[in-house]
């Protein structure tokens, strides 16, 4: 076991360095720069050498490869840099947003997983009912429904008519209480969720349902055992093996897709940093962000492995 | 004008005198202050100190949506509108626009005199101003100041010098002559110093040395407003600051947030999370209007927004092309059907509201299709397709695309063929600083104080690209007269500078001049003594929730 880790942990390496490689050109050779972004922000007429020394200032005067690797040899050094607009340190920033994002993530997660799994198993077992029928219809919305459109739809709702739900941020100003972050979590939490939510379900049904049909469980049910307990003791734990990868992909999604969800719900995220960054041409923060982002898709995925060997023998020994 | 146009052109009129009407009546359930212009009839004039009735009264926390949240509280290193409007209560300058108007008043000043070869200004310091932190404010903090942002041998320098290079080239130093005196050397001299030297915050040395790269995040100045606490990405808090040296501030509390999506913007106004957001959209502007709880604050800024012609590319060297773009232009409709009236009509690079406006600018052109293909005939135009830019999400450019749709459908009209080439703001902005620009939408946004800022910013031969003269437009005269309108000290003579350059621009056309956009505020009912101020300075001083 720990040799599979440690086998799959080194394999990481030549994919994150290529990520990074993808992420500075694809920032550094895209048209715009941040140069002429801060000169012209106050829409003062500035001249060729205002332009050199702020290069210059900004470390973007040198070649591009030197760039390249004097950031790669900062990161290496635990040192991200500075953000050319906030002008303060990366790493910081990285922490404070990775968190509100996890919040978020984490609280989709727990709207989606039950709602998916017992959705999923629901439907499976009602098979062909009105009731089967129904849940299948609430997933294709789920899939089908943009999410950004359902949060403002939920602010609407929630917040401007009923008036029961913040509209927007992650606390309420002068109050951080748990009740209060549990508040404005909420409708954030439902619009990320939802997708999830139904991508699980439609993957437990048709897992269940092909769980279902096997030989072991019909001899289950031939001993005479009731059928919740066939489900529960017998079939549950083979559905989760699929419904597991597919948890994990759509956590890596929640942690880098969040974006429009932080952004109608003014949530203080990766997703919002990094959009904002690209706006603004912040190469260090995009970069940055981009990064952890990867890190943690990968770690995830390599995590989800793990599990699925622990979940299913077979596997350690593929 | 096509049908689908002239459809859309029937209904804005109807929409424009309901737009008149709301908002008039919103004027009027603010106590009827005059201060709150009306949309599509207001000019400088409206916000004189003598129309504004302050009403009594003080208290509240106010929260102010800026669209954005801060990149930094250091006032020195700060780039966005949306950040300015922060700072611009925790931090001052020695002078500060007279509310309401274009004018300079004493702020951390309170006199001055200028060299008789204008070459120096001394400045004598208002007595007993403290930092927010306790320090005493002083002729070494102005010093101060003006050192960390421009003398590389400065300690501080690396953490302040940023956004103000070449507009302050014209300063050589600064010297202490006493403790509550401090004298300014120019290099040249610059007759709009005074406006200039206001831009210079002062902050808190003590606290400079003191947070270093953190100061951003701990600014101490000396506004009406002291630092109270940041929660990144989310709000920024001040609280009243009771020794400042104006009097007493009214709020208790600001809070700014930064809400970027248009459709949580105008929830968060209507929930009542929001009493005042700051540049909303003409859509925005639509959806309050039908509100009686909110009202639209607006007035004139000293922006353009235009179509820049590359005169080095075939089609527009000719001036008669450039003039027959000029006569194609529906400004009418677009400024009244695509922006709803939110915008000026623009006949001239200079607003209304700049105290030197030409007015002979409205006789050069105006919309006349007939008139255009004429022209086009005259210069024996040869129809090719030119490639016409637009940037997509910059929100200085106002609606970018309606306005390129509608701006191709005029020139189509006439027998002028356009590509729309739309590209992302930033990417965009790289674009057309090339040669191989021919035709791009622009806009410059500026408070209409200095006409250098326009003429220098778009038009001259200092900001040919990477500056943004993406008109490649570089006349002798115009240069002659843009160093008078500089360095003159007889005002007449600036004045007659400034006027004749409108007209040169309006001969050699380079450019078409579309509309000048307004400043919009939406605003609670319950928020008083809030106005629109023509240099799009934010005082907050003395307004209150209630």
């Amino acid at each position: 076991m720990t040799r599979y880790i440690l086998r799959r942990i080194v394999q990481m390496i030549p994919v994150l360095i290529l990520t990074t490689i993808f992420v500075f050109s694809m920032l550094h050779l895209a048209p715009g720069d941040p140069i002429s972004l801060i000169l012209n922000a106050k829409n003062r007429p500035y001249t060729q050498e205002d332009f050199d020394r702020v290069a210059q200032q900004l470390g973007m005067d040198k070649s591009l490869p030197m760039q390249y690797l004097t950031w790669i040899g900062n990161i290496l050094q635990g040192d991200f840099g500075t953000s050319i607009f906030m002008r303060r340190p990366i790493g910081p920033i990285l922490v404070e947003r990775m968190e509100a994002t996890a919040v978020l993530a984490l609280g989709a997660l727990i709207f989606a997983l039950p709602i998916g799994i017992g959705g999923g198993i629901l439907s499976a077992i009602w098979r062909g009912s009105i009731w089967d029928k129904l849940i299948n219809a609430v997933i294709v919305a789920g899939i089908a429904f943009p999410t950004f459109a359902l949060g403002l739809f939920l602010i609407v709702l929630f917040g401007v008519e009923w008036k029961v739900l913040p509209v927007g941020g992650m606390t309420s100003f002068g109050d951080g209480s748990l009740l209060d972050r549990a508040q404005h979590l909420i409708l954030p939490a439902i619009s990320l969720g939802v997708g999830p939510a139904a991508i699980i379900a439609r993957l437990t049904r048709s897992s269940m349902l092909e769980v279902l049909s096997q030989d072991y469980i019909r001899t289950a049910r031939a001993k005479g055992l009731a059928s919740g307990v066939v489900v529960r003791r017998h079939a549950f734990r083979n559905v989760l093996v699929p419904v597991l990868t597919v948890v994990g992909l759509q956590v890596g999604f929640l942690l880098g897709g969040a974006v429009l969800v932080e952004i109608v719900f003014s949530w203080p995220g990766m997703g919002e940093l990094i959009v904002n960054g690209i706006q603004q041409r912040d190469f260090p923060v995009v970069q940055a962000g981009v990064l952890v982002i990867a890190v943690i898709f990968i770690l995830i995925n390599l995590l989800v492995d793990v599990i699925y060997a622990v979940v299913d023998p077979r596997v350690r020994y593929a | 004008m096509s049908e689908t146009m002239k459809a859309i052109g029937a209904t804005a009129i109807d929409r424009r005198d309901l737009v008149k009407g709301a908002a008039i009546g919103a004027g009027a359930l603010a106590a009827g202050l005059p201060g709150i212009a009306p949309l599509a009839t207001a000019s400088a004039q409206d916000a004189t100190p003598e129309a504004r009735v302050l009403e009594e009264g003080s208290g509240g926390t106010l929260v102010v949506d800026i669209n954005l949240d801060p990149e930094t509280l250091d006032v020195h290193q700060t780039l966005t509108a949306a950040t300015s409007n922060v700072v611009a209560q925790i931090f001052e300058g020695l002078v500060r626009a007279k509310p309401g108007t274009v004018e300079v008043e004493p702020a951390l000043a309170t006199a001055w005199e200028q060299a008789a070869d204008g070459l120096s200004w001394t400045f004598t310091l208002r007595q007993g101003v403290t930092f927010h932190d306790g320090t005493p404010f002083n002729a070494a903090a102005v010093k101060f100041a003006y050192d960390r942002q421009f003398d590389p041998e400065n300690e501080f320098y690396p953490l302040g010098q940023w956004t103000l290079p070449s507009s302050f080239d014209f300063l050589a130093g600064t010297e202490v002559v006493d403790d509550y005196t401090v004298r300014f050397t120019l290099s040249k001299t610059f007759n709009k110093f005074l406006y200039r030297i206001g831009d210079l915050s002062i902050v808190s040395p003590d606290a400079v040395a003191k947070y270093r790269e953190t100061f951003g995040e701990n600014p101490v100045g000396t506004g009406p407003y002291l630092f109270q606490q940041w929660d990144k990405g989310q709000q920024v808090v001040l609280a009243r600051n009771d020794a400042w040296w104006g009097g007493t501030p009214t709020l208790d509390q600001v809070v700014f947030r930064g809400i970027i999506e248009p459709g949580a913007r105008t929830a968060a106004m209507v929930s009542g999370d929001v009493q005042i957001a700051i540049q909303i959209s003409a859509e925005m502007v639509q959806q309050l209007q039908g509100n009686d709880a909110y009202r639209v604050v607006s007035g004139p800024t000293g922006s353009l927004w235009f179509l820049a012609m590359n005169v080095e590319f075939p089609a527009f060297a000719d001036l008669k092309v450039r003039q027959a773009m000029n006569y194609a232009i529906d400004k009418d409709t677009l400024v009244s059907a695509v922006l709803t009236d939110t915008a000026d009509i623009a006949y001239g690079p200079l607003s209304p509201a700049f105290a030197v406006y030409n007015p002979k600018v409205e006789e050069f052109f105006s919309y006349d299709p007939d008139k255009a293909k004429a022209l086009l005939a005259e210069a024996g135009y040869q129809d090719s397709e030119i490639v016409f830019r637009v940037p997509i999400g910059d929100p200085n450019m106002l609606a970018a695309e309606e306005m390129g749709t509608v701006i191709q459908d005029n020139l189509r009209a006439v027998g002028i063929t356009t590509t729309i080439q739309s590209a992302e703001a930033v990417t965009w902005m790289d674009e057309i600083r090339s040669p191989e620009n021919e035709l791009t939408e622009m806009s410059w946004n500026i408070a209409p104080i200095l006409p250098d800022d326009m003429f220098n910013g778009i038009l001259s031969k200092a900001s040919l690209p990477p500056g943004f003269n993406t008109s490649y437009w570089v006349d002798d005269e115009y240069e002659e007269l843009l160093a008078i309108g500089r360095t003159s000290l007889d005002e007449q003579e600036v004045a007659d500078a400034y006027k004749r350059m409108q007209e040169i621009v309006m001969e050699q056309a380079p450019i078409v001049p579309v509309c000048h956009r307004r400043s919009l505020y939406g605003v609670s009912n319950t928020v008083h003594n809030f106005l629109a101020e023509p240099t799009g300075a934010f005082y907050l001083y003395n307004v209150w929730v209630g």
